[in-house]
């Protein structure tokens, strides 16, 4: 493939998407200067891919696919570094972490808890979290994942659950 | 402040800050070359490696008093060889096509230390035992063949004796070192299985 073709595609996927490549990078690395590192990797990923990219699915698929990939083999690649096992959808603690009624959460807060909660997941979990919370339909996670429909409604079923126990939020409905 | 009473958690998770990290394609390009020079650097490593061995052993085969040296040595420069072929073919790694999903990813991954570790626990048919008939033949040929001059038969003798142990003392250890890291690897694939 042309390089000029495959920098414009990736130039043009980069614009689109780049904010919410950032905070695919938050989610999965707390620290500040790994996460750099991973946000550089998952644009080389992208980058790379740009050559093979043959619009089979659209690019926003394509995008989350490469960089949730790239995501997931540094996740592979730091688990052992870090503290505890990464858990499933079904596994994941509400005991801990969930507030009274009567206590509001800032935006703050919220936003760190939900990072806890993401990297708590293991990687096929995480993957569907994000993509909700990037307000993906379950059609668009399933095409991105690989999923079945019904594993995709399971999933996004719990997971609104998880946020509506954490966070005593209206708003997790879709 | 407001909470999530009142926003979501999808709005709060677009809305947040993201660090001012921007990443241009001249970062993308520097990256790609860097990985491709650490990629090439240690190929290029490996094969002087192999190079300076095969060079030397076939200095002995050729200059080596004695048949049995010059077999002995000939064939290290065999074993090298095939090593260096065993060890392009065996660490050739795949790539995940590109646009694979996640759970591909993971399958893909296993896949490898899969492979990975089974060539490690195997490491004493395609990388120890090549080199046992050339390095026997070798020390055979320095015991009955050649003698170092100014030293008595029987500390000559004594010297290759030390010099065998010695040989199969590095055989042991690469053997237990390999051993050990498919272990690793074992515990790994285990870790990798609970992730899927």
């Amino acid at each position: 493939m042309d390089g000029a073709i495959q920098d414009e595609r990736y130039a043009r996927a980069a614009g689109e998407y780049g904010p919410a490549l950032g905070r695919l990078a938050r989610a999965y690395e707390a620290d500040p200067d790994t996460r750099t590192d991973l946000l550089q990797e998952i644009h080389l990923a992208l980058w790379r891919s740009m050559a093979a990219f043959d619009g089979r699915c659209s690019l926003r698929t394509w995008v989350y696919r490469v960089a949730h990939n790239a995501a997931a083999s540094h996740v592979l690649k730091r688990r052992r570094a870090r503290a505890g096992a990464m858990v499933g959808l079904e596994d994941l603690d509400l005991s801990d972490g969930t507030p009274n009624p009567e206590q509001a959460l800032g935006e703050h807060q919220a936003l760190q808890r939900l990072m806890a909660m993401i990297r708590a997941l293991k990687p096929p979990d995480a993957q569907v979290m994000l993509l909700y919370l990037e307000d993906l339909d379950a059609g668009a996670i399933g095409e991105v994942t690989g999923l079945s429909a019904g594993a995709v409604a399971t999933k996004i079923h719990r997971i609104k659950s998880l946020l509506a126990k954490r966070f005593q939020d209206r708003g997790a409905s879709p | 402040m407001s909470g999530p009473g009142s926003h979501d958690a999808k709005t709060i998770w677009q809305s947040q800050e993201t660090e001012g990290t921007t990443v241009t394609l001249e970062d993308v390009r520097k990256r790609a070359a860097r990985f491709q020079n650490t990629v090439r650097n240690r190929n290029l490593r490996e094969y002087i490696a192999s190079a300076i061995v095969i060079a030397a052993f076939g200095f002995l085969a050729w200059h080596m008093p004695g048949w049995m040296m010059k077999l002995g040595s000939a064939l290290v420069v065999a074993a090298t060889i095939f090593v260096v072929w065993q060890l392009h073919r065996r660490g050739r790694t795949q790539s995940v096509p590109d646009g694979a999903t996640v759970a591909a990813l993971l399958a893909f991954h296993r896949q490898e230390l899969v492979r990975q570790r089974d060539a490690l626990r195997t490491v004493w048919q395609w990388y120890l035992l090549p080199f046992l008939p050339g390095m026997v033949l070798i020390l055979l040929g320095r015991y009955f063949q050649l003698h170092a001059p100014g030293r008595s038969i029987a500390v000559d003798h004594l010297v290759i004796v030390f010099a065998a142990i010695f040989v199969a003392l590095v055989f042991i250890v690469i053997l237990l070192l390999n051993m050990w890291v498919a272990a690793m690897l074992q515990k790994r694939i285990l870790e990798l299985e609970q992730s899927e």
